[in-house]
């Protein structure tokens, strides 16, 4: 144990050139108030760790020492004994010098660094000091404030170097655990992931609903395809029933076609070879009639072409030899008729007057001769015979005419015409004769002088014998003309065109061809005749067989026949029908002859069979429908990835619930490692230091206290094992308590910090009672650490038993 | 006869530790369990065994999604089409009730000992060779009976296949997973034992052959390597049969270790993580690194890497389309204290860092989570949290020293 033997001060507060001798490790120091305690105190304290002059803000447990006098210098020294080493601690002041003043360390005589001596007191600082070393009134209030923290601060301070920050190391990963996670408490990171465990564990098992979910789709799927098998089995069955009654149906109709068709049968007598017999004559009476047509028509054309033959025709043809000779005689006429012209014209040519007579009316010659004769008379009366003649002529020719109108129309109505003519212009004549002479003249163009009416007239008679002859001549021919003309007519007639006479004998010709054509082509008619006949009897002999056979099959003629024929082939053909049907019906028969005869129930039957068909169809589309909602539903439950996905984020949560809790587990390990090492380094100061608090404790309270518990906060337990914080302490007990702790730190720290413990006026709130036990405690604590007490009290100095060091109010040690 | 032994393909289980990556590439990660378990129909179908073995835990749960459970129907649909043999148990995850699974009316399919007791099967592959499966399916969570020694003992002249969904009897914890011993099932003889449940495969034994498979696809950092299944060729002579693991899994999720000796600049730091991923690459992959010497990481570093920004920036580097998961940083074994504090820090170490008193720092949040308090007693959290301790705290304290200095 290191004792501080020796106090020097040389100038320090009130205290001048004062020095204590310091024997046992208890010492009293006995004074009155203001005698110097307390600065006798701070002389210690602040020799060891600096003035701090002026200084109270930085070090507020340093007081202001600065000598009252003025003197120099301040400060002084300590004496350490430990062991044979004495450690001298001076420290001075003089104006200029740092505000802790100077301090100068000496071992054993010599000058060591102050290092040397701060190493074995551990190197603490002022308020280490302070805080457990000194006992006094400002102190010991401090009772409230103390806390494990401060009490293991100090004592780790001990084991570790920088102890304090290892303790905030500490702290500071206790105070990560704590925001990861507290006991009680929502917010702190591992508080959250456990609620998000429970919601996302729930989340999960709601997940795995979906194998329930799966589970019954897949079920209810199952049963409906059973029920869709069933209703697919009888569906089947309804549809053969249907099907059957269509059948039914169906054949119902053909029973009915059957039973019609069957009252339509009838036999029919029909022979097959009278009817191919009678096409056959019936084709052969048709070819035949068709040539007998044939002839028919033949004969008929040639008939046509033929036409009736004119019987005169052979007559005419008979008259070829006449005309021949007729031909001859006019040839003769003619030449003769030629030869009496040719005469007549040079008459005329001559004799022109005669012939101006000549073309006169008998009255008109008259008229002439009156004329004449009157003309002569006047000039000699001149001829009228002239216009005799004329008027003559004319009435011939008029005669003539007329009679011609009867042969030949043209040259008739020719000579009528110039008959009139002559007649009408005699009777002009008559007329216009007037002036004699030249109305003569005028009147007839005759020159009185050069006419000679009876020379006229001779000459005239003369001519009109001519003429007569030349007449005569003329109807000569004309007759023999008209006989030509005749024939002429009559092959006209024939149709034979005859355009000259000449041309008659040459058509004679032909119409004798012609007649022997005709009489041919009779003959062949002939011929056609006998063919018809044959013909004719051969139709009437095929006509008696084909009514035979008509009449045998009681038919009018073929068409019947052919009728008969057709219905036979119809009968076949319904034949063959109802044996079909027949057929068909043939199982069904017995059956349908029941049912047809109640089709209504049966169509009612059909119907409800029907209803049934699509009821059970409507059914098993309705089953099909839920089934492939249900598979739809599991294809979207056999697609969800819903199972891991919240399985993964729970494992997730887990896992970082897991990352967490190793943080939090490591903070909290990290700071009890930090614990438990300061514990070691500090030899296990603390507990040791809580053992010895109890034990205190419990003495200085008489026993009414038997515990302590040093916490965060500190709570002392009574002896009837009540529990209270400290602030509901007495004073008294609470100081008891700072005394209990301070003491057992001291005590605890005493082999490490050899130190005096300083107790300035500190048991004036102890009764008696609890002074002894102070007293008690301290005297046992003295044999480890030095105790120093500022008391006034000198029974308290007495009963320490120790010889008290006086201080007088000079601050003079007595 | 060759025939496939199949296990735990726990359809519909999330995957682990993923969820910071885009939901696109989340999309193409999650379909490989089922790109797994198809990958091994095709190959029995290729390949056309005679056998196809599903040793339990088809499902991650007794409510799969329909969308597996169609998937599955699909599965056994295409073997049944191919006439092979598909022979299932149900597991401790999928102990559904068989009437209500999505199943294939087959011969060729059998669900065997739906009533969770032992059923034996006799079949004949095409060639005649005759063989006998014995197995049963869970109908409960938790079987605690010793079913191994319910099995029926050998039937001679045929080949014996043992079927079990169940883990090895442990001495500490619950042993509810139809526990047996090795041994028991050493003395069943059994021509070959097909086992389901432990996700790791494992040969146990090797006469008589008695394997896990192992499950489908990695899940997460802790099931690691190649997934598929075991192809067992049987010399019908002899019954000797050759085991060999045919790899299915269309992704695998790997862990690397990176020593840090000195402190690096983030960038070299990036590309020098990188490039030892690629290094130990094979195949597309999910990876997990522990960087070992994260005291020499700035504290800026140490918080980058704990940010999926990183993974991203490191995943861009990585060949084969894979990806950085996980960054773990450890700490060295020592803290960089000085002396005195140094023991004490170190025998702390001894009293906090155990499992015990890490439990007890986290009864309070023990009680508000059974799974939790579950999550807690595994070692491996419990080596997390231990890890992450020394690695805040020597970061901390390496501040707070820089500080001092």
């Amino acid at each position: 144990m290191m004792k501080l033997t020796k106090i020097d001060i040389i100038h320090f507060g009130k205290l001048n050139n004062v020095s204590f001798n310091l024997k046992d490790s208890l010492t009293v120091f006995q004074g009155a108030n203001e005698a110097g305690k307390s600065t006798t105190v701070a002389f210690i304290k602040q020799v060891m760790f600096g003035f701090y002059l002026r200084n109270n803000k930085t070090a507020p447990y340093f007081e202001d020492y600065n000598p009252l006098a003025r003197v120099s210098p301040m400060g002084g020294s300590l004496t350490f004994e430990d062991g044979t080493d004495e450690y001298i601690l001076k420290r001075l002041y003089v104006k200029g010098d740092s505000k802790k003043g100077v301090l100068t360390v000496s071992l054993n005589g010599q000058q060591v660094p102050e290092e040397v001596f701060f190493e074995k007191i551990q190197n603490i600082g002022p308020k280490f000091y302070v805080d457990s070393f000194i006992f006094n009134q400002d102190t010991l209030r401090e009772i409230t404030s103390l806390s494990q923290e401060q009490l293991m601060e100090r004592i780790y301070f001990l084991g570790a170097a920088e102890s304090s920050k290892l303790l905030d190391l500490r702290d500071d990963f206790d105070k990560q655990a704590s925001e990861l996670f507290k006991k009680t408490g929502r917010n702190p990171e591992i508080n959250k992931l456990l609620k998000e465990i429970d919601k996302q564990t729930d989340k999960v098992s709601a997940a795995s609903q979906e194998f329930e979910q799966y589970h019954q789709l897949d079920q209810q799927r199952q049963n409906l395809e059973v029920q869709k098998q069933a209703v697919k089995n009888s569906l089947a069955q309804v549809e053969e029933q249907v099907q059957k009654m269509n059948t039914l149906k169906q054949q119902i109709t053909n029973y009915r076609d059957y039973q019609n068709l069957k009252k339509q049968l009838r036999q029919i007598a029909f022979s097959q070879v009278d009817f191919d017999k009678a096409q056959t004559l019936e084709l052969e009476l048709k070819n035949l009639n068709v040539s007998l047509q044939k002839l028919i028509q033949q004969f008929d054309q040639i008939t046509v072409t033929l036409g009736d033959q004119d019987l005169s025709l052979q007559d005419i043809v008979n008259q070829k030899a006449q005309v021949l000779q007729w031909e001859a005689e006019l040839k003769q006429i003619s030449q003769k008729t030629t030869a009496l012209q040719n005469e007549l014209d040079q008459l005329q040519a001559y004799q022109p007057e005669a012939f101006k007579l000549l073309v006169m009316s008998e009255t008109q010659l008259q008229e002439l001769k009156d004329d004449y004769q009157k003309a002569k008379k006047q000039a000699r009366e001149q001829a009228t015979n002239k216009m005799q003649n004329l008027n003559v002529i004319g009435i011939i020719l008029i005669i003539l005419g007329l009679l011609l109108s009867w042969l030949v129309n043209p040259i008739s109505i020719l000579l009528s015409a110039i008959g009139a003519g002559m007649l009408g212009l005699n009777w002009y004549n008559l007329h216009k004769q007037n002036d004699e002479v030249q109305a003569f003249k005028e009147k007839y163009q005759l020159s009185l002088d050069n006419f000679d009416y009876n020379e006229a007239i001779n000459q005239m008679i003369h001519i009109q014998s001519k003429q007569q002859e030349l007449a005569n001549n003329q109807s000569s021919q004309n007759s023999l003309e008209s006989n030509l003309q005749e024939v002429a007519q009559k092959l006209l007639n024939a149709g034979y065109s005859v355009d000259s006479v000449s041309q008659i004998v040459p058509i004679l010709g032909q119409v004798q061809n012609k007649i022997d054509n005709f009489n041919q082509a009779k003959q062949h008619l002939q011929d056609i005749k006998l063919q018809q006949n044959q013909l004719k009897d051969e139709i009437n002999t095929d006509q008696v067989k084909l009514n035979k056979i008509y009449v045998k099959n009681k038919v009018a003629n073929l068409e019947e026949f052919r009728e008969l024929y057709n219905r036979v082939k119809e009968q076949e053909k319904l034949q063959i029908h109802v044996a079909t049907l027949q057929n068909s019906l043939k199982d069904d028969l017995e059956q349908l002859k029941q049912l047809a005869p109640n089709e209504a129930n049966f169509m009612q039957k059909q119907k409800q069979v029907n209803n049934e068909l699509a009821n059970k169809q409507a059914d098993l589309n309705n089953l099909q429908e839920q089934i492939a909602r249900l598979k739809a539903e599991m294809a979207q439950l056999a697609d969800s990835s819903l199972v891991f996905d919240e399985k993964q984020a729970l494992a997730n949560l887990k896992s970082q619930l897991r990352e967490r809790s190793i943080q939090y587990l490591a903070n909290l390990t990290a700071a009890r490692w930090i614990a438990v090492s300061l514990d070691l380094a500090s030899n296990g100061r603390f507990p040791k230091m809580i053992k010895s608090a109890k034990e205190y404790f419990k003495l200085l309270t008489g026993g009414r206290y038997l515990d302590l518990e040093v916490d965060e906060k500190i709570k002392v337990i009574t002896k009837t094992k009540r529990k209270y914080d400290i602030q509901y302490l007495s004073r008294g007990t609470s100081e008891q308590l700072y005394f209990a702790l301070k003491l057992a730190f001291v005590e605890q720290v005493a082999d490490k910090i050899s130190l005096p413990i300083l107790i300035d006026d500190a048991f004036v709130n102890f009764d008696n009672q609890r002074t002894k036990y102070i007293v008690q405690l301290l005297k046992g604590l003295s044999s480890k650490v030095q105790v120093i007490i500022f008391t006034q009290r000198e029974e308290l100095a007495e009963s320490l038993g120790n010889e008290a060091l006086r201080l007088t109010e000079k601050g003079e040690a007595k | 006869m060759k025939f496939i032994h199949l296990s735990d393909a726990h359809l519909d289980s999330p995957f682990l530790g993923l969820s910071f990556l885009p939901s696109k590439q989340f999309e193409q990660i999650k379909q490989t369990t089922e790109i797994s378990f198809k990958r091994s129909v095709d190959y029995a179908i290729d390949e056309q065994v005679d056998l196809f073995l599903i040793a339990g835990d088809t499902f991650d749960s007794i409510h799969p999604s329909p969308k597996s459970q169609v998937f599955l129907v699909q599965q056994l649909r295409r073997l049944v089409d191919h006439e092979i043999q598909v022979v299932m148990i149900l597991g401790n995850h999928d102990y559904l009730n068989p009437e209500e699974m999505l199943l294939v009316n087959s011969t060729y399919f059998k669900l065997l000992g739906q009533d969770q007791k032992i059923e034996s099967a006799n079949f004949k592959t095409k060639s005649n060779f005759e063989y006998v499966v014995h197995g049963f399916s869970y109908r409960e969570n938790h079987i605690e009976q010793d079913m191994a020694a319910q099995f029926p003992i050998k039937v001679t002249g045929k080949y014996n296949i043992g079927l079990m969904h169940a883990g090895e009897k442990m001495q500490k914890g619950h042993n509810v997973y139809a526990p047996f011993t090795l041994s028991e099932l050493k003395n069943l003889n059994y021509d070959y034992f097909a086992l389901g449940h432990i996700h790791h495969r494992q040969v146990l034994s090797e006469h008589p052959l008695i394997a896990y498979s192992g499950n489908l696809q990695g899940r997460h950092i802790n099931e690691q390597g190649a997934k598929g299944f075991d192809l067992i060729e049987v010399n019908e002579k002899t019954k000797q049969a050759q085991i060999s693991f045919i790899a299915t899994a269309p992704i695998e999720w790997h862990e690397a270790k990176f020593n840090l000796q000195q402190e690096l600049a983030l960038s070299d730091l990036i590309e020098q993580i990188a490039a030892k991923l690629n290094a130990e690459m094979q195949k597309r992959s999910l990876w997990g690194i522990n960087i070992y010497g994260s005291d020499f990481l700035t504290e800026k570093e140490a918080d980058f890497l704990q940010e999926s920004e990183a993974l991203e920036e490191i995943s861009r580097k990585l060949n084969n389309n894979s990806l950085l998961v996980r960054i773990k940083l450890h700490a060295d074994e020592n803290l960089s204290l000085n002396k005195s504090d140094q023991a004490a820090f170190n025998q702390a170490q001894k009293q906090v860092l155990n499992k015990s008193e890490i439990l007890t720092l986290g009864q309070s949040l023990a009680k508000k989570d059974d799974w939790l308090a579950d999550m807690m007693q595994d070692d491996n959290f419990v080596e997390e949290v231990k890890s992450l301790t020394q690695v805040k705290l020597g970061q901390k304290l390496k501040e707070l020293n820089d500080e001092i200095n």
